[in-house]
């Protein structure tokens, strides 16, 4: 029995098959920190994968998601404290004035599926609400997402609003939706910005690494 | 209940109306034979009586019995007057074949503008002979204040926008024209509603848009806006966005989501005007299934139902070029044959750059849409998008950059600059040897 296997249940998203998997290979002594890494964190990408080439749709991320959530719990009282924790803590919100969600949403799950805790606040945040959920859940990113023009500018509200509290080098702030370009996330002085869901995750991965280089 | 569970009820749901359907799509025929339209109208009001709408501020579901739906179905006005005095359109439900013209309603839909070129950039659409009425562009300043959704410059620019656009009207000779989901400066309630305060909008000379969102949510604030068009009297310009690509996977999920959406919008706000966009996920980056998409859900409207539809057409190429010209021809063709009742936006770059799409785009979905007009043979019209999709194929290797509004219009006449005039000459020139039937 390989985490090969393992990644392969989960990318056919076969539910049952991928339990008894990871149950067999804890039984038969396999290191638990290369179940979750080689299997689950690996089967779950290629879920992720999937989707972004148009294989995989909504429901398949939901399910992938959902299973996941299934399978962690099994793998994670045989962990070390280090290799349990979350990859990082992110706070993703659809800005004030903006009523669509579906990017946001896509976002997070992609990041859930990446190994990241993520707290969803919603769509028509102000931004101190956004910053004040930040500092509660003690996130390590925040994720701010508009879909249009007239919403943009309140991505950079709350970047300001860091900034004037001195806040601003406790987060990785990364933006993106609709309207967003490249360009406009260096403007507003924001750490990242991706494309759609499946580059968002490369560039927290990248800017959370830099995070922990600079610790 | 939870979204989670309502969003994956949809999925499953959505999955098995189409598995039962059994109808594999020739993407390669963008207008669908008859029977299936058919079958994915009565697909879609199934769907919709089972799934409803999901209230995102209360977390309820919205929902609508299959004979409430059917009523919402057969019941809409056919026909409706909008404008005032001599500007005054009929707009008609027309369908497969019709030889009545659509009504042109083009105009750079959402595009940003700034305060300096808002009235001549909308004026190059108004003025244009074919034009009846026109939609908005998103005014990105107003007096000095920056629009910011859900502040005071949000109200300000949404009232600026219903005073510069009536100014548009006038200076375009057709002072009642229809002024179709505006405003568009403003996505929040409070500068909507604004808009129609005394010297902006009014009921008779303007359609207010509610877009049922993606994964058939709605919120208060489309109850909120649904309540006041109907105490004021405004037509609704409806609308239930689904994106192909995401919860629904391909053209007849798409269709069958987005009729059954629509149904429960006009159910809720009484309307009789809906406008369709079919927009792809990342992950599609051809025509092919997003042709075939949106003429799959005209088709099964205008077969089964009296309904006044709005097709809008847009480009991905930015303005002032052939290519955008072309996409926009494109986007206008099949729908218009499918049986629009409006034709509108005419648009370049996505509707992203700031005063980047002109007159030019909307003349061409304008005069595509009046010669589609009398087009009633299916191959034909298949063949047609054919030749034009191979067309534009070409167009896009050449790589044009694209141009602003005032760098490719004279600003005192508001008239393309020469080159531009020659361009769309040379556009309607190959879209006519693709088979486009101009009559002049």
């Amino acid at each position: 029995m390989s985490t090969k296997e393992i990644a392969e249940a989960i990318e056919q998203l076969e539910g049952t098959k991928a339990e008894e998997l990871v149950k067999k290979a804890l039984n038969e002594g396999a290191n638990p920190w290369e179940i979750l890494q080689e299997g689950i964190v690996k089967g779950i990408k290629a879920v992720g994968d999937k989707f972004g080439k148009g294989e995989y749709f909504l429901l398949e991320l939901q399910e992938g998601a959902e299973l996941a959530e299934k399978l962690l719990p099994l793998v994670r009282p045989k962990l070390t404290t280090d290799q349990s924790k979350p990859k990082g803590t992110v706070v993703m919100a659809t800005v004030k004035g903006d009523l669509h969600d579906i990017g946001k949403n896509l976002v997070i799950m992609q990041l859930s599926l990446n190994g990241y805790k993520v707290h969803d606040m919603g769509m028509d945040n102000p931004s101190m609400n956004i910053i004040n959920k930040a500092k509660e859940v003690e996130a390590d990113v925040i994720g701010l997402s508009a879909l249009l023009l007239s919403t943009i500018p309140a991505q950079e509200e709350v970047i300001q609003n860091l900034k004037e509290l001195g806040l601003r080098e406790k987060y990785v702030v990364v933006v993106g939706g609709g309207a967003t370009t490249q360009k406009w996330a260096t403007q507003i002085g924001a750490d990242g910005w991706g494309v759609d869901a499946v580059q968002a995750v490369a560039v927290v991965d990248r800017l959370m690494e830099k995070k922990g280089a600079g610790k | 209940m939870d979204v989670k569970e309502f969003n994956k009820k949809l999925q499953v749901k959505l999955r098995e109306a189409s598995a039962k359907l059994n109808i594999k799509l020739n993407l390669d025929e963008v207008i669908p034979p008859p029977d299936v339209a058919d079958a994915v109208f009565e697909a879609a009001i199934d769907f919709g009586a089972e799934v409803g709408l999901y209230n995102n501020d209360t977390s309820r579901v919205l929902q609508f019995s299959r004979a409430e739906l059917v009523e919402t179905a057969h019941t809409r006005k056919p026909q409706f007057n909008i404008g005032e005095g001599k500007d005054m359109v009929t707009i008609r439900a027309r369908h497969f074949g019709d030889k009545n013209l659509p009504v042109r309603m083009p105009g750079p839909a959402g595009v940003p503008i700034t305060e300096e070129y808002y009235v001549p950039l909308h004026l190059s659409y108004a003025k244009l002979p074919e034009v009846q009425g026109i939609v908005p562009g998103c005014l990105s300043t107003a007096r000095g204040f920056k629009n910011l959704a859900a502040t005071p410059a949000e109200v300000v620019c949404a009232m600026q926008e219903a005073k510069l656009l009536q100014e548009v009207a006038r200076r375009a000779g057709k002072p009642g024209m229809p002024l179709g989901e505006v405003p568009m400066s403003a996505m929040n309630d409070p500068g909507i509603i604004a808009s129609y305060a005394p010297g902006g909008f009014r009921a008779t000379n303007s359609l207010i848009p509610i877009q049922v969102y993606p994964g058939l949510k709605i919120g208060w604030h489309h109850l909120n806006i649904a309540a006041f068009a109907q105490e004021q009297g405004i037509e609704v310009w409806g609308m239930a966005f689904v994106v192909l690509g995401a919860f629904a996977r391909d053209p007849i999920e798409t269709a069958i989501k987005t009729i059954a959406g629509e149904l429960a919008l006009m159910s809720f706000t009484n309307g009789n005007l809906l406008y369709s966009a079919t927009i792809p996920t990342g992950a599609i980056k051809s025509y092919k299934p997003v042709l075939p998409t949106e003429a799959l859900k005209f088709l099964a409207k205008t077969r089964n139902m009296e309904i006044c539809l709005v097709c809008t057409a847009g480009a991905v190429f930015k303005a002032a070029t052939k290519a955008s010209l072309i996409e926009n021809a494109l986007m206008a063709f099949a729908p218009s044959v499918a049986g629009a009742a409006v034709v509108s936006f005419g648009e370049s770059g996505l509707g992203t750059v700031v005063n980047g799409s002109t007159g030019m785009e909307g003349k061409i979905i304008c005069e595509t849409a009046m010669a589609a007009a009398g087009v009633d043979d299916r191959e034909e019209a298949n063949k047609v998008v054919g030749n034009v999709v191979s067309m534009l194929m070409q167009q896009a290797m050449k790589g044009e950059k694209g141009k602003t509004f005032p760098e490719c219009y004279d600003l005192a006449k508001v008239e393309p600059l020469d080159e531009f005039k020659q361009l769309y000459a040379d556009a309607k020139k190959d879209l006519r040897e693709a088979g486009i039937p101009f009559k002049y």
